[in-house]
């Protein structure tokens, strides 16, 4: 967190949604009030609304940063308000740390949840206000950008990017650099380029929360990634079900637009235009071509791949599809250049990650360490494991990864370093980064039911094996939670999973057993232990 | 185009309407088929008028393991509604919502649109 200059204090509010669920604001509101009602002379404290400050579950939050020294607060109410204004006007006085008033609302920076963080794509999330481009411009917004068109061809960004080894983080892990080479190496045409934030896993906020927090970094990533592959228009798809991160980017476009910041005025001559585009409530649209299917204002069906969006894309143009996060990656990513980016985490899979992690945990909230970080550092070290949690696992049974495509790792391997790779091994998947912690109250004979039922319900329709499979497995798994399923139905269940997982159009289909598949290799007691006893002529 | 126009007669209609979606037809010469086809396949495109006042339960991951299932029935009750039925009671419906992302604060509500935390019954 960047400290405010000695002589004003500065109050960042975090103005994201989990605060403002949590009251963010009332508070808000108290504050101002508060803040107009002051008299004393000297230079006012100024409140500033800012992007996600990572501890959701203490929300709402509010740092107070004074003479270089930054405090953060939480479980605040309108109450806490005058005690919050006389630690940032008190004058004289030491930092402001110590206040009867506040005594149970401090929050340690010192804790590992903090300071084990990596901030790289979250950098300036937090310090900068969402709203305002003056602000996001002081914060470094758009100066790699800048740099870029001034000195490098778009190859050499390509080249950057291949070097850095970055992968995309929607999910699949694809080189990011080798996509926009198949992009920008198809045949001469107009190319665009598409940043896809429909992020619909359950447990999973981070684009959410870069979104809301640092809107114009996402933009500058999108720019950088149109200059590299060629493309002169974009869309940022964002679902509907985040109204906050919408009205954010929709002010950050319009601020960009209205100050001529990519209109190709500048160096290079470089004209790009990005336009938002919102979803209406359709997992299936997270699939690329489902989600070119929604932008062009269809259906979100997805089609047959080859030929590839990158190919073959919107109005058949080659299509550069990139995460919310591999976007939001790339300012620090080049400012460090790519051999250093790629000298973070695991040679083959570098950087850092974002985590949202929610579940049976004490600290809740928004994480961002290098990849291969361990899963036991994260959820049990930063995240404190599960409240009055037991044992080396600290009460521990699963950790859910990856959503409904995911499934679920075993506290016996939370040692493991988290990255694509491991954890497709390990029968999980990484998906976009939601990290939902179990503890040992969780059957999960019914977390795969609960995600095998939401899968039927946002399957497209157009592909039999998904569309029929998943509600006969849905059925098969609500006949075994209650008790109804004999080993015969289970074998059943296994086969008929199979038959889904492979002759499914797209990955929703494709990925729909994996919660079943991975409960059923490290859990199967739960499974077996819910069974019908078999008769006494069948034994 | 479609899905944006479909937005914005939501918005201003509170849902779409057969009459609604006819005159989106016309309007975008578009078939009135597509045009349902469209409406009908995204969860957020209402096709019923909806109650004055909504009561949503986020069904996210973290939501369900801290109870959003208890929560749900304890509304239903409450409210004399049932889940997922449009007309509710003239006054409150209550809908199961898919995840919105603010799995740190579950179980969360929506009520009329605005998250809230809560606590499972």
């Amino acid at each position: 967190m960047t400290p405010a200059e000695p002589s004003a204090v500065l109050l960042r509010l975090c103005d994201a949604s989990g605060c403002r669920a949590a009251g963010a604001t009332a508070l808000a509101g108290a504050l101002a009030a508060g803040l107009e009602g002051l008299t004393s002379g000297g230079p006012p404290p100024r409140l500033k609304p800012v992007g996600c400050l990572r501890l959701c579950s203490r929300g709402p939050l509010l740092a107070v940063d004074r003479d270089g020294i930054s405090t953060l607060y939480g479980g605040l109410s309108p109450a806490q308000m005058p005690a919050l204004l006389a630690l940032a006007c008190g004058r004289g006085e030491p930092a402001p740390i110590r206040s009867a008033a506040l005594a149970g609302h401090v929050v340690d920076h010192r804790q590992p949840f903090f300071a084990l963080q990596r901030p790289l794509v979250l950098e300036t999330c937090g310090c900068v206000d969402p709203t305002d481009l003056d602000d996001a411009l002081a914060h470094g917004a758009y100066r790699q950008l800048q740099r870029l068109l001034a000195t490098a061809t778009p190859a050499q960004v390509r080249a950057e990017v291949r070097r850095s080894g970055l992968r995309g983080r929607g999910g699949a892990g694809y080189p990011t650099g080798l996509k926009w080479e198949t992009v920008a190496l198809q045949p001469p045409g107009p190319r665009l380029v598409v940043a896809n934030g429909d992020e619909g896993d359950p447990g999973a906020f981070m684009d959410r929360s870069i979104l809301e927090g640092d809107p114009h970094r996402l933009i500058e990533g999108l720019a950088i990634a149109a200059y590299a592959v060629g493309a002169r228009q974009g869309y940022i798809y964002v679902r509907a079900e985040y109204p906050l991160a919408i009205a954010r980017l929709r002010r950050a476009l319009d601020q960009v637009r209205d100050r001529g910041l990519l209109a190709g005025t500048g160096a290079g001559s470089f004209a790009f235009t990005p336009e938002l585009r919102v979803g209406a409530g359709a997992y299936v649209c997270g699939e690329e071509t489902a989600l070119l299917a929604s932008i062009a204002g269809g259906r979100g069906i997805p089609r047959q791949r080859p030929p590839f969006p990158a190919q073959e894309g919107l109005g058949g143009c080659p299509t550069l599809i990139n995460n919310i996060e591999t976007l939001a990656a790339l300012p620090a990513l080049l400012r460090m250049g790519g051999d250093a980016h790629a000298a973070i985490g695991p040679p083959t899979c570098p950087g850092t990650k974002v985590f949202s992690i929610s579940g049976a945990v004490v600290h809740t909230g928004l994480v961002e360490v290098p990849m291969g970080t361990s899963l036991r550092t994260v959820v049990l070290t930063m995240a404190g494991g599960v409240p009055d949690g037991t044992g080396s696992d600290g009460g521990i049974k699963a950790v859910q990864t990856g959503g409904p495509s995911g499934g679920c790792l075993p506290a016996s391997l939370l040692d493991t370093g988290i990255d694509y790779d491991v954890l497709r091994v390990l029968g999980s998947s990484l998906g976009s980064g939601g990290l939902v912690v179990l503890d040992h109250r969780c059957a999960m004979p019914e977390l795969a039911r609960q995600f095998m039922a939401f899968c039927a319900g946002e399957s497209c329709g157009k592909c039999v094996p998904c569309r029929a499979g998943t509600v006969q497995l849905a059925d098969l798994l609500d006949q075994l939670v209650q008790g109804r399923a004999s080993a015969a139905d289970l074998e059943r269940l296994v086969q008929l999973a199979e038959v889904v997982q492979r002759t499914s159009l797209c990955g929703l289909g494709q990925t729909a057993p994996n919660p079943l598949f991975s409960t059923l290799r490290h859990f199967r007691g739960d499974y077996l232990e819910r069974l019908q006893p078999l008769a006494p002529w069948q034994s | 185009m479609l899905i944006e126009v479909l937005h914005q007669r939501q918005q201003q209609h509170g849902h779409l309407s057969r009459d609604t979606l006819a005159a989106v037809a016309r309007q975008l010469q578009l078939p009135p088929a597509e045009v349902y086809g469209v409406a009908s396949f995204y969860h957020l495109f209402r096709l019923q008028p909806p109650t004055p006042h909504r009561c949503g339960i986020c069904f996210g991951t973290a939501c369900v393991l801290r109870g959003a299932a208890a929560l749900a029935a304890d509304q239903e009750q409450r409210l004399g509604v049932r889940r997922d039925d449009p007309a509710g009671d003239g006054v409150w419906s209550l809908e199961t919502i898919s995840c919105i992302g603010a799995c740190a604060l579950a179980p969360v509500l929506l009520i009329d649109g605005v998250p809230q935390r809560t606590v499972a019954p």
